[in-house]
């Protein structure tokens, strides 16, 4: 994997004497702290580069947030897996083609959140209010669970917040190997780690900075033998000629790597984007090809495969894992209830029947 | 400032320093100055023996056209930076009118001519003109600004700033060749055509001249009997075949069997030609119960069901 180039630090003026600001800048040695006023200076900075969004994954901004929880905003008229998101750092040092932060931070820093007394409260406080709910809830919507890790050692602090909290499954979502740090503790049967997974070939032109296949599994490998549950998440799964024949290569692989049983679940979801994103991708990736494909824009304004297509995408991967009697581990992100339809559910006597794998949202 | 009358002859129209608005002077413009004269002071600045345009570029056409002798003037200061008076020529148009993407561009280019620092104009100029302010932006409009042809047609229709994005990837060879596809058709065709070619370029990795060899546009390209627009039509019809095949194939074979259900006028089929939802919507225009009656009737037809379990075996299509 790619070592990171962190080139500066800003501190938000108003989080200067906290004792994470220090744990960072001691870990960055050699870098230029600028203390600043607010955000708004950080990215008036990044915005004068040629590729702003590069330059955002190239210097870190600390600073306080004011909220950390909210429910996964799916989108409308999808099935929702009722999923949880704690916003805890914003921007992602990975650098994935297809990753629609770039149109929706555009220009924000690597920013980490330093307030972590007010997570704590807030997490308690949700905790005690979903006593008798099951939840998932996880830090990888707007970045890589683990790709800082080694900086911010996030995982072992929100590991420790939900410890004991049984029917919360807090999961690390990554494309790296950095669980080094989850690999220190005592492993918590609600804490899952999971990896977003592509073919070998699409990790090399896409997905640039992430860990390779192999590594990712072999990851997933050692923390399941460490004693975690671990996910995987088929997302976003990328259409081409031979998609099939890769696809299979990756099934095949999991399943030489990792005892079923340890799979907790694994996702699908096809290759979806806002109509901003590609004007922003095709600059910074020349290279790739992803936005050439065949499109429609879907209810949500987002574009997709053809509705067949992902369908057809849908159906064979299912069959892949059907054939390791894993199906039942399926869900899809993102899809309507017409593509459960065609693809998870089975009609028995008039009715449809799911494998979703989470119970608790029958 | 100082007002005062001039001499048209004193003021040299063909220096054109600090123009960057692209609009001529038209008949109206005319018309109204012969009937009134230049109410609204032109601003220029004293060079040597005359005097140059600093605004009012349209304004002065006009008034040389109708034959006027006598302009009411703004002096300005010969001491007066040329950035300085650059931005007094800016921003005496800025309220009166949004400048498109070509005047946009044209505007950036003199503020860098002038010596305003690029990270100036990204934070400043980018945001009065309404762009993104960012590094990138200041890149596509300063290429945008170099290129005439390029700047007639963005200027013309007004593209928008990702088509001109988009547009830049070609060669210039290969955007001379598009200028000539694309010129007089409407702002959505040419958008179309040129994100219909720049796609296949990228996918099937050949150059434009190759891929209008392809003969579905050859045979467009050779037919001299069609005009601009037709042919521009035909043209980003044949690239939404080749760009969205499986799409454009379902939707023939769907209309195809929409077709050959021959309904009566009185029914109108519609359905989601994104293929996201699987739904036909019939409409009926009727007038009385017995019409209702007699189209139902006729819409089952016995020999018509084969057409209709084709049609919505189509809808649901799942097989490439």
């Amino acid at each position: 994997m790619e070592k990171l180039t962190i080139e500066k630090i800003y501190v938000d003026r108003k989080v200067e004497g906290d004792k994470f600001v220090r744990k960072i800048v001691d870990r960055l040695p050699g870098r230029p702290v600028v203390f600043v006023d607010n955000g708004a200076q950080v990215e008036d900075e990044i915005r004068l580069s040629p590729d702003p969004i590069g330059q955002g994954k190239r210097v870190i901004y600390l600073t306080e947030n004011k909220s950390f929880l909210r429910p996964c905003p799916c989108t409308p008229g999808c099935l929702s897996c009722g999923y949880w998101n704690i916003d805890l750092d914003q921007n992602c040092p990975l650098d994935c083609s297809y990753c629609i932060l770039q149109a929706y931070l555009k220009v924000k820093p690597l920013t980490l959140s330093v307030n972590r007394g007010d997570l704590e409260v807030e997490v308690k406080n949700y905790l005690s209010q979903n006593r008798k709910n099951t939840i998932r809830i996880g830090t990888g919507e707007l970045t890589d669970s683990l790709a800082l890790d080694w900086l911010t050692e996030n995982s072992l602090f929100l590991a420790d917040l939900f410890k004991g909290a049984e029917r919360c499954f807090l999961e690390f979502k990554t494309k790296t190997d950095e669980i080094e740090n989850l690999l220190k503790i005592k492993p918590q049967p609600n804490v899952v780690m999971a990896w977003s997974l592509n073919p070998e070939r699409i990790i090399a032109e896409e997905e640039k900075g992430t860990a390779s296949l192999l590594a990712r599994l072999e990851a997933a490998k050692r923390a399941v033998n460490h004693g975690y549950r671990v996910g995987f998440h088929f997302d976003p799964i990328i259409h081409d000629e031979s998609w099939k024949e890769y696809y299979a290569e990756v099934v095949e692989t999991i399943f030489k790597l990792i005892p079923k049983d340890a799979i907790f679940w694994i996702s699908l979801g096809t290759l979806r984007f806002p109509p901003d994103l590609p004007e922003v991708a095709r600059y910074r990736f020349k290279k790739s090809k992803l936005y050439e494909q065949e499109f429609v824009r879907g209810w949500d304004g987002k574009f997709r495969y053809p509705k067949p297509r992902r369908i057809k995408i849908y159906q064979e991967i299912m069959e892949l894992f059907e054939d390791y009697r894993a199906g039942n581990k399926i869900y899809l992100c993102m899809e309507s209830l017409d593509i459960y339809r065609e693809t998870l559910m089975k009609k028995i006597r008039g009715r449809y029947f799911t494998t979703f794998p989470f119970s608790w949202l029958r | 400032m100082k007002f005062k009358k001039v001499e048209l002859s004193e003021i040299n129209l063909q220096e054109q320093t600090f123009r960057y608005t692209l609009k001529p002077a038209d008949d109206r413009l005319v018309f109204s100055v012969r009937g009134a004269g230049i109410i609204e002071p032109v601003v220029v600045k004293r060079t040597g023996k005359g005097y140059i345009p600093v605004t009012g570029f349209r304004r002065l056409e006009a008034a040389e056209k109708a034959r006027l002798s006598l302009m009411p003037v703004l002096e300005l200061e010969e001491s007066t930076s040329r950035l300085e008076t650059f931005k007094i020529g800016f921003f005496d148009n800025y309220g009166w009118r949004v400048f498109t993407l070509a005047e946009k561009s044209l505007a950036v280019k003199k503020f860098l001519e002038f010596g305003m620092e690029k990270a100036e104009i990204i934070r400043k100029v980018l945001v009065w003109l309404e762009l993104p302010p960012t590094g990138r932006t200041l890149e596509i409009l300063t290429q945008l600004a170099e290129e005439k042809s390029l700047l007639e047609a963005v200027q013309e229709k007004n593209w928008r700033l990702s088509t001109v994005e988009r547009f830049l990837e070609f060669s210039r060879e290969e955007r001379s060749l598009i200028i000539n596809l694309v010129s007089g058709l409407s702002l959505n065709r040419q958008t179309e055509i040129v994100e219909g070619f720049c796609i296949l370029k990228k996918r099937w990795g050949k150059p434009l001249g190759e891929i209008l060899k392809e003969a579905e546009f050859q045979e467009i390209l050779v037919q001299k009997n069609l005009d601009k627009i037709q042919a521009g039509e035909k043209l980003a019809e044949r690239l939404r075949a080749k760009t969205s095949p499986l799409v454009t194939g379902l939707l023939r074979q769907i209309d195809g069997e929409i077709m050959e259900l021959n309904l009566p006028p009185q029914v109108v089929i519609d359905y989601d030609r994104t293929l996201e939802d699987h739904h036909l919507t019939v409409k009926l225009k009727l007038t009385s119960v017995d019409d209702l009656r007699n189209i139902l009737k006729e819409l089952s037809y016995p020999d018509r069901e084969n057409h209709w379990q084709r049609l919505f075996a189509s809808l649901h299509n799942v097989e490439e």
